[in-house]
């Protein structure tokens, strides 16, 4: 028998951990709230049950506040679940018991799973499971996700609810509260369509909130009621809290203390030292990166490129194939890394030796940041100054998520709360933050210029992203939600976790971009065996050559640009080899800011819809235009 | 006792009652910053407040804790 369970609760208390020890898969798991923003889903078989098992994006309550609560409470409403099971932090229940207080209203069968039980013991926190399933009428699961502990408990529980089909009654609530409640309840329920009907409760209440995809539906309320309707959501909320602090008081005994400040979390609010605390250890990271990458991520493979792959594979072929266009894709017709443009030449050296090896160590450096709880951290200093140019603290985390891929960093900007602050920080994702794999080549492309170039490049990306941050902030309309962050504590990264969500992440790159990596080879390749390099430069020199003032084969990566923009930063000393150091300057800010890769794009198509996505590409235009004008202009100029 | 607003808090407090508007309402209090709820403000400074709410850590950005109300024991601030 089939039966969809759903994995609800509070961003950051385990919901992965949980999802990952009952299903088997590696949903990515991280120590900051929004890292699941879509849904995961998975298997579990237990007594002749088949279970489909979805992870919910983290939600502090029904009444969505972003994207990803809006995903989550979906999946309740829309995608009829037999079980919902609730996780909540087993050392803070009073503040969870209020979403569970939610739950129950849904009518839906429910199932309170306390999770980290193992910090709570270690804080002195007892709980009583069993007047806690009295009081509330579900069943409570005590789990420690990480260890495995309590997961055999839950299935069975998930298996007994199923065969019981038992749902909880709604909450308790002061009378005048409940009547007013009841009245608004009957007057939805003619109103909903049949598919909604079962949570009329659960919309009453929502409605009362002040939730607006039902808010038409109160348009011809009596007027008693709708004079009552925002009374009446304060009155709902302040009820619900006292009753999750009176259950609490029944059911657990506190002795001491789950949470240990550090001193940078005290020194966050103060914008000067928070700011510099941040980017100083971000910094110091980069630097680290920068030469691990260097001395081992690159030297090492190279070594090995030349000394083994390449004579072999290379050597062997151009003996075995006869000339023409099948030995002119694989090897090229030259040597080295950046003439060859073959696909087992360049390409496999871009794939394998080149950005892979750079990627592995950028993604357990991005694994162990994430783990540690810093970067949640980033969002409090620097929520500030990401205001005015538009976006808010909160987008750190997309920012930083995007630095590694934009395509998950366009997702992740699901969690922040007005359209606005998800444009500017999809924006700024598009022009200011390479990608991982970008930046590897933009390092060993453009660095090996000297590292001033690669600092010179920063420093003009992060420019055009303040100044045009600033005017699309003045410019586009919308409201500003203040900054309320839970931060998670702080925990020492497990090796295993980091490992494994650099594979998982190395993997998707495999799978994912390794084709466009080739793609990209093969069709400059084929520009070049063809001659319609040659048409493409004719055509854009103008503004290639005359504005940007680069050769006018440079065109060719940036047509390859759309297909992936580290092939295109790669492709660059192939291409147009005899640049000189400003020119490669202005080459690779005008292929990082003129488009996005074609990943990237659908997904914010996906995000954001065509409109916005459409004017994000005319401001990249115009910023290209202006800023590579301007750094050509200054090349131009130190070359005499 | 005595009332005080949120941004003038240092130590441990008492959360009041607040005339929120009521999504914020809603948000804070799905939040763990309910009235009635005792907290222990950890770090205050021009960007906002850092508290701890039942074994948790929120930040409330100044603007919002402006609106906050609290009861401090008169030795607290």
């Amino acid at each position: 028998m089939d039966a969809k369970i759903v994995l609800f609760g509070h961003p950051n208390v385990g919901k992965s951990v949980l999802f990952n020890q009952l299903t088997g898969l590696t949903a990515v798991v991280s120590n900051y709230p929004g890292t699941t923003v879509e849904v995961y889903e998975g298997e579990a078989r237990v007594e002749g049950f088949r279970l489909r098992i979805l992870d919910a994006p983290g939600a502090y309550s029904l009444l969505a506040t972003n994207e990803a609560e809006d995903v989550a409470r979906r999946l309740l409403l829309e995608g009829k679940p037999d079980v919902v099971v609730h996780v909540a932090d087993a050392t803070s229940l009073k503040r969870h018991l209020y979403l569970t207080l939610e739950l129950m209203e849904l009518g839906l069968p429910l199932i309170l799973v306390l999770n980290q039980v193992d910090r709570a013991e270690k804080a002195g926190i007892e709980i009583d499971k069993r007047e806690l399933e009295r009081v509330l009428g579900i069943p409570v699961v005590l789990t420690a996700a990480v260890e495995g502990r309590g997961i055999g408990e839950l299935l069975k529980t998930i298996v007994d609810v199923l065969r019981s089909r038992r749902a909880p009654s709604p909450p308790k609530l002061p009378p005048e509260v409940e009547g007013c409640l009841t009245k608004l309840e009957e007057h939805l329920s003619d109103r909903l369509p049949p598919e909604l009907g079962r949570f009329a409760r659960a919309l009453a209440s929502l409605t009362a909130l002040g939730d607006e995809e039902f808010g038409h539906l109160t348009e011809d309320l009596p007027s008693e009621l709708r004079e009552r309707l925002e009374g009446l959501g304060r009155d709902l909320a302040l009820a619900r809290a006292e009753l999750a602090n009176a259950i609490c008081e029944r059911a657990v005994v506190s002795r001491g203390r789950a949470l240990k400040p550090s001193v940078i979390d005290r020194l966050l609010v103060r914008p000067a030292a928070g700011l510099a605390i941040a980017s100083s250890i971000m910094l110091a990271v980069v630097w680290s990166m920068l030469a691990i990458i260097h001395e081992i991520a690159h030297r090492l493979p190279s070594t090995l490129y030349y000394g083994f792959y390449e004579p072999i594979v290379r050597g062997g072929l151009d003996a075995a194939l006869p000339d023409g266009l099948i030995k002119y894709i694989l090897i090229g017709d030259s040597p080295g890394i950046y003439s060859s443009l073959g696909l087992l030449t360049t390409g496999v050296f871009f794939v394998f030796f080149m950005i892979l090896p750079c990627l592995f160590i950028l993604y357990l450096v991005l694994g162990i940041l994430e783990d540690s709880g810093l970067l949640p951290r980033l969002a409090v200093p620097f929520d500030a100054p990401l205001r005015k140019v538009g976006a808010c603290g909160e987008a750190m985390c997309p920012i930083v998520a995007g630095s590694g891929c934009s395509i998950v960093g366009v997702f992740a900007t699901r969690i922040l709360r007005t359209e606005k602050a998800r444009f500017v920080a999809s924006f700024i994702q598009w022009i200011g933050v390479p990608c991982m794999a970008e930046q590897v080549m933009i390092w060993l492309v453009l660095g090996s210029y000297g590292p001033i170039y690669v600092a010179l490049l920063y420093a003009i990306l992060l420019a055009t992203t303040v100044a045009t941050g600033l005017i699309l902030n003045a410019l586009l309309p919308g409201d500003e939600e203040p900054l309320i962050m839970e931060l998670p504590p702080w925990r020492r990264p497990q090796l295993r976790n980091v490992l494994k969500k650099t594979m998982v992440r190395l993997r998707e790159f495999l799978l994912k971009g390794t084709p466009l990596v080739l793609l990209g080879v093969l069709v400059v390749n084929l520009l070049y065996y063809t001659g319609l390099i040659g048409a493409l430069a004719g055509l854009l020199e103008p503004v290639v050559s005359g504005l940007f003032n680069l050769p006018s084969h440079v065109v060719a990566a940036l047509v390859i640009g759309v297909l992936r923009k580290d092939v295109a930063v790669g492709m660059l000393k192939a291409v147009a080899p005899g640049m000189t150091a400003p020119q490669m300057l202005t080459a690779v800010t005008v292929v990082t800011l003129y488009f996005p890769c074609v990943g990237s794009l659908v997904v914010t198509l996906k995000e954001l819809g065509p409109k916005r996505t459409l004017l994000m590409i005319v401001i990249m235009t115009i910023i290209t235009i202006a800023v590579g004008g301007l750094v050509g202009l200054l090349s131009r100029l130190s070359l005499g | 006792m005595h009332d005080c607003r949120l941004s003038e808090v240092e130590g441990p407090a008492k959360l009041a009652s607040t005339e929120l508007e009521l999504k914020l309402l809603n948000r804070l209090i799905s939040m763990g910053l309910a009235p009635g709820r005792e907290i222990l403000v950890i770090s205050r400074g021009r960007s906002g407040v850092l508290l701890e709410v039942d074994n948790s850590m929120i930040f409330v950005s100044r603007k919002v804790a402006h609106l906050l109300s609290c009861e401090v024991d008169d030795h607290g601030r």
